[in-house]
């Protein structure tokens, strides 16, 4: 069939206007369109041109999306990196605790993965204790909150672990060791 | 400043579809129509209904596929002045049945096309009935599939496949009857030497 259409094709592309006759054309074409002008309401209308704006402006307001989108993630990166460093009584320990490790124990899908994190956080208030005793910043208040927020952190793995001796006793038990290690050892460490 | 810009650019649109399309709008009316000066007059309509139908308010998707129709009513409506009393007229007599073969598949076609020569297919063309010239002409000159020819002439695909098939056919026929006089008029020109 392609022979056949090459044929048919070559042939036709002989017919066509000559310069005179298409010069003459679009002169009576664009004659008509000067008698015939766009009236006010279509070009109100904007017809595709409209369309091609919007979507201008759309690509643009695509773009700035896209930049603030990528700005507002370095900065959350940012603080939330910087945040891990912080101790009691900076300005950043709040983002620590109330959101990066809160977004942690969500992630934590398992009662066990949940023990082992609320450990960790325990952990991490005591470590915090210490560092800010050894720097002579242990307040009275700061003590009370560390003493709190360990509780609450016991409180919360023991609790996972109840959970957990429903499902699987052997992962309950080997949870329930590591806290209790975790709580001894911090004691005594804290003792010293 | 929209506005303007806005009327420019519809302005613009027009001219450059003119630029790009009145040649092969031309080449199609001038085949179907086989009259040069009418060809151009129809070409010359179709634009100015293309362009009132813009000032109208109405938004033209495609240029190609909207000229190419308009250019497609303008030449039935020539037909239908000249009053032709041939098969086109027969075939769009309502309740005329087409036929239906699904078996028509592209390679059939594409079977057939072989067995013609297209330069004397081009030739002959004129000697169709153009309800068959029409989809021929869509089909192998302007390059439309038969779902663009379709909803070019309002048909079914169907239709279009078997009026593509059978203009082949028609074509393959009358060329071949064309050798056939010639090669009895060569010998009947031998035999009197």
């Amino acid at each position: 069939m392609k022979r056949f259409s090459e044929q048919l094709q070559n042939k036709a592309n002989s017919v066509k206007l000559r310069v005179a006759e298409k010069r003459d054309l679009r002169e009576r074409v664009v004659s008509y369109m000067e008698y015939h002008p766009m009236p006010i309401s279509v070009r109100q209308l904007g017809a595709t041109h409209e369309t091609e704006q919007v979507k201008l402006v759309h690509v643009s307001l695509w773009r700035i999306l896209q930049i603030s989108t990528a700005t507002f993630g370095v900065l959350l990166l940012s603080i939330t990196y910087l945040a891990e460093r912080a101790i009691p009584g900076d300005s950043l320990y709040a983002v620590k605790v109330g959101f990066n490790e809160e977004v942690r124990s969500t992630l934590s899908r398992s009662p066990y993965e949940k023990v082992v994190w609320e450990t960790e956080r325990l952990n991490r208030r005591i470590a915090e204790a210490r560092l800010l005793a050894s720097e002579g910043r242990l307040t009275e208040e700061v003590e009370v909150e560390v003493a709190n927020a360990v509780r609450e952190h016991s409180d919360n793995a023991r609790r996972e672990i109840e959970v957990l001796k429903q499902t699987d006793v052997d992962e309950a038990t080997l949870a329930s060791i590591q806290l209790a290690t975790a709580i001894d050892m911090q004691s005594s460490s804290l003792k010293k | 400043m929209l506005d303007d810009n806005s009327m420019e650019s519809h302005e613009s649109r027009f001219l450059n579809a003119f630029e790009e399309y009145s040649d092969a709008l031309f080449r199609h009316a001038s085949i179907r129509i086989s009259d040069r000066e009418k060809a151009i007059d129809l070409v010359h309509d179709t634009f100015t209904k293309v362009w009132s139908y813009g000032r109208d308010g109405h938004k033209i998707d495609s240029y190609r596929s909207f000229l190419y129709k308009v250019l497609n009513n303008l030449i039935i409506d020539e037909y239908r002045k000249k009053k032709e009393s041939s098969l086109d007229n027969l075939l769009s007599m309502e309740g005329v049945d087409e036929g239906n073969f699904p078996e028509l598949t592209e390679s059939t076609t594409e079977a057939l096309a072989a067995t013609i020569d297209g330069q004397k297919a081009f030739e002959l063309l004129h000697d169709l009935p153009d309800v068959y010239r029409e989809v021929l002409i869509f089909r192998f000159i302007d390059e439309l599939g038969p779902k663009e020819i379709s909803e070019m002439i309002e048909e079914t695909e169907n239709v279009v496949s078997v009026r593509i098939h059978r203009g082949l056919k028609m074509l393959r026929e009358i060329i071949e009857k064309e050798t056939n006089i010639r090669e009895e008029n060569r010998i009947t020109k031998q035999k009197f030497k």
